[in-house]
């Protein structure tokens, strides 16, 4: 899981020429090195991605089961009436003292047969927890990718046509304003602000708490609690994609067939829209498709700085809970999540751009 | 081209909508007459007092179930579900009598049988909480436990409202461990089976029990509203309701100042950090945890086993700094395995106070045999060098360590800190590694110590070891009634104040703001419930 808020849109590779990913080139590079029809293609990176799930799977086992500590410890603690035996007791119970590969090989064995686990705090199956914390997550990441990249397009291109002008100064500013400021402190900035001092939106949740609303009336309660953590992702995602398309654009529009496009007599607009901006989306679109893997997992401060009752809070709490199960279901779901968005990227990135062909 | 500008203009529109709607619904200080109490994390849906693992789910269960018996702000037993309870004369009996009035929230009353079936839950073969220990001690819950028969022939019904209990032998803790069990309706949770009862969503999450609120609503991962019980037999609560609900503790505040939350949990008391809240009038209450920091020593070590050292080192730390500056002086320096709350403590006069005395210190170690010239304390031509280790965490520790190091340097004694991990320290503990360590831990409400200092303890690191004191604790529990175990808890507290077996350093404070508009909240180890039918919104 990443604990630092990226927009989504952060780079997990830098964009070299043309803004092709070096990452996406160089998976590229390997499995495109021949020519071969999609199909085949697809199977062959699917197939690829069992050992890669097997990987993940011990590396996450591993980094949570030998983290020192145990989920009862806290109890411990606090509450001393728990007698020692009656702590070992539930560490046995919870198979705490199974060794390490027993451990691994049931709870694969698990995954493989469809069971998620139990959560160890509320011993609720972790196949009722996750669906729902995901929705809610979609909730609030789907909304500020849309507005983020409606938003980061236009004024990309803005600032790419307008080069070195005031207002593309301004916007480079925002945007790495946008890309410094870390999206918990944005939050807590807009929390304190725009909902505290202003009073203009409710400081944090989900709902209004015991409110009896229902249809239309949850529906607004629900836009209402919706917008101030939408908005601070919307700011800190469309600041990096602002930057990705201002360069992509710039890049396209110093080349030959712009200025071939220019001396035909065509308009700035028609110039600009029609043949810079279709060229200079293609490296975008792969950006963005590789950032649907973050849409989950992107929002972690965010949302528990918001109390939004997300993925990211669920593991965050699970984590300070020791709630292994659900932190290794969480973490294994994101994974798999990314690991699609990345093929997903791939594969858009030659259906946008006829050049690449896979027969 | 006019799709992007639709788009655009959709997004606009929403973004709108979201703040027209906003202000329509202003959020300003509630004025209803239910209070919201917030946690660091949303209950869990496991609302089984017996079962449940984490304080965020208890903070519901204890309002929707009761126990036996209960407990004021001074850790005295008071009436829960029994009424009154008397102690047979060999001390192995206590009868208890329920409140003739209390009923389930579904209307059946509360009867002996739920008293029975709910200490029978606890001792089954197949529980899966932690909790048997509490029961073991009733004469047949052990064969019970291993399944060997099927009723427990300690635990007797005398008419529909009295039960008697009986232990294999006089149990001191008895109205702490046995008293404090909550009472579970058996027409509800009798036909479960116990190894799966854990699972039973439908039923955890929908509590029925007899306390002074009634369970309405559960929304995962957020909140859980109760609603006053009409019914209850202690009288209606004040209050029309109670909402718990998950609050993120980077905004707690800003939403007790707005009104949103009424009461929730503080632990750092700096001045500065509460300001904001004092001045709007916020209700800061503290109360003394039952809970110690201490200095553990190894008493395998030559050095350590010499009382004067012991108290030598005691007078060497400037215990009361650490109060003073630390905790802004929400506690209090510790003397006695008893923090100063619990009935147990002898009281302030009777116990010796170990005051900050390098003099005195250096006194002590000369005693003991060592040398103290030229700032630098040797004990046969070497100067005395130890380690302290400690764990990582607790802020007010850490600090506490590098005080520890700079007043034990002032007697020229060289102390070099090892920070661990909290795991890696307690390993070291139990491998017996170390000279000095420091760590805290919450001590039992009831005056028992076995679980430290008795012969089957695994929690002594220190690894003291005293029959004079182990006689005195088995004194202390063979009897049951309050008044006769004080005189021997106040000998045995007296012993190991003297002893010093540890170096204890502080009690320490937890606390509770609450909004000005809430009376009548008081704040004790034992939790923020008490009294709560008495919780009134001005």
């Amino acid at each position: 899981m990443r604990l630092n808020d990226v927009g989504g849109g952060a780079p997990a590779c830098q964009p070299i020429r043309a803004g092709l990913c070096s990452h996406t080139l160089s998976l590229n590079a390997i499995l495109l090195s021949e020519v071969m029809p999609l199909r085949t293609y697809l199977i062959r990176r699917l197939l690829l991605m069992i050992p890669v799930i097997i990987g993940i799977s011990v590396i996450i086992f591993l980094l949570i089961n030998i983290a020192p500590g145990d989920p009862y410890r806290s109890m411990l603690e606090t509450a001393p009436n728990i007698s020692a035996a009656d702590y070992e007791n539930m560490l046995k119970h919870i198979g705490y003292y199974d060794p390490l590969p027993v451990k691994y090989f049931k709870w694969m064995g698990q995954l493989l047969s469809g069971n998620l686990g139990y959560s160890i705090s509320s011993k609720e199956p972790i196949a009722d927890l996750l669906p729902r914390r995901l929705g809610n997550t979609l909730l609030l990441s789907l909304p500020a990718l849309i507005l983020s990249t409606l938003l980061a397009i236009p004024l990309g291109v803005i600032s790419a046509t307008r080069q070195y002008s005031r207002l593309d100064h301004l916007l480079s500013i925002l945007a790495f304003i946008g890309i410094s400021i870390p999206a918990f402190f944005l939050a807590l900035l807009f929390i304190k602000f725009v909902a505290f001092d202003l009073g203009l939106f409710p400081i944090q949740g989900m709902q209004s708490i015991a409110s009896g609303l229902s249809g239309i009336g949850l529906f607004f309660d629900r836009l209402y609690h919706l917008a101030l953590p939408v908005l601070v992702l919307t700011m800190v995602q469309v600041a990096s994609r602002m930057r990705y398309t201002r360069s992509a654009m710039l890049e396209v529009i110093g080349q030959d067939f712009i200025r071939t496009a220019r001396a035909k007599g065509l308009a700035e607009r028609k110039v600009v829209y029609k043949h810079a901006l279709r060229n200079a989306l293609i490296p975008v679109i792969t950006v963005l498709s590789m950032s649907l893997g973050t849409i989950l997992s992107g929002a972690v401060l965010t949302e528990t700085v918001f109390m939004w009752p997300g993925m990211g809070t669920m593991v965050y709490q699970a984590i300070s809970n020791r709630d292994y199960p659900v932190v290794m279901a969480g973490t294994m779901v994101l994974a798999i999540v990314m690991l699609f968005a990345n093929l997903l990227a791939d594969v858009l990135y030659a259906v946008v751009d006829p050049r690449i062909r896979y027969d | 081209m006019s799709k992007r500008i639709g788009l655009l203009l959709l997004a606009s529109c929403l973004v709108l909508a979201m703040v027209l709607t906003g202000c329509g619904t202003s959020t300003g200080g509630k004025q209803d007459n239910i209070v919201r109490i917030a946690q660091w994390n949303p209950p869990t849906g496991l609302f089984h007092p017996e079962l449940l693992t984490s304080d965020y789910d208890s903070s519901v269960a204890t309002l929707v179930y009761e126990k036996l018996v209960d407990m004021n702000p001074n850790l005295e037993y008071i009436p829960g579900l029994a009424q009154e309870w008397t102690v047979s004369a060999d001390n192995r009996s206590v009868t208890f009598k329920l409140q003739p009035d209390a009923k389930w929230h579904d209307g059946q009353p509360v009867t002996a049988e739920d008293v029975k079936f709910s200490l029978m839950f606890v001792g089954s073969k197949d529980y899966t909480g932690p909790r048997y220990s509490n029961v073991e001690q009733i004469v047949g819950m052990a064969d019970y436990h291993a399944g060997t028969s099927d009723d427990v022939s300690g635990i007797e019904i005398i008419d529909e409202k009295t039960v008697k209990i009986t232990t294999i032998q006089p149990y001191g803790p008895f109205l702490y461990s046995i008293g404090g069990r909550y009472v579970m309706p058996k027409h509800i949770w009798g036909d479960v089976a116990v190894a799966t009862a854990d699972q039973e969503r439908e039923l955890l999450e929908n509590p029925i029990g007899s306390g002074p609120f009634v369970f309405k609503q559960f929304v995962k991962d957020q909140y859980v509203e109760l609603t006053a019980n009409a019914d209850y037999w202690g009288g209606k609560p004040k209050i029309d309701g109670i909402v718990i609900q998950a609050v993120s503790q980077d905004t707690a505040q800003a939403q007790l100042l707005k009104g949103e939350i009424d009461i929730m949990a503080v632990s750092d008391f700096n001045p500065d950090g509460l300001k904001a809240l004092t001045d709007a009038g916020v209700q800061i209450k503290t109360a003394g945890l039952v809970a110690v920091q201490y200095m553990g020593v190894n008493h395998t070590k030559a050095a350590f086993q010499n009382k004067l050292v012991r108290q030598g080192l005691a007078h060497a730390i400037n215990r009361q700094s650490i109060v003073d500056d630390l905790l802004y002086g929400k506690g209090n320096v510790a003397d006695n395995p008893f923090p100063k709350t619990i009935w147990a403590y002898p009281g302030d006069d009777q116990i010796k106070h170990y005051e900050y005395s390098p003099e005195q210190a250096i006194a002590l170690f000369e005693q003991a045999g060592y040398v103290y010239k030229d700032g630098v304390m040797t004990k046969g031509g070497k100067p005395v060098k130890w380690v302290l280790k400690y764990p990582v965490g607790n802020k007010v520790r850490e600090r506490a360590a590098e005080l520890i190091q700079q007043n034990l340097h002032d007697i020229g004694i060289e102390i070099e800190l090892m920070l661990l991990e909290f795991q890696a320290l307690t390993d070291a503990c139990i491998a017996g590694d170390f000279d000095l360590f420091l760590m805290g831990m919450g001590t039992s409400f009831d005056a028992d110590q076995n679980y430290i200092w008795g012969p089957s303890s695994t929690f002594n690191y220190s690894r003291f070891r005293s029959s004079q004191g182990d006689e005195l604790m088995k004194q202390g529990v063979a009897v049951v009634s309050i008044e006769d175990r004080k005189p021997i808890y106040k000998e045995w507290a007296l012993y190991m104040n003297e002893q010093i077996p540890n170096i204890w350093l502080y009690n320490w404070d937890g606390g509770l703001a609450v909004s000005p508009r809430l009376q009548n909240v008081q704040y004790f180890a034992g939790g923020s419930y008490y009294d709560i039918v008495n919780w009134a919104i001005k």
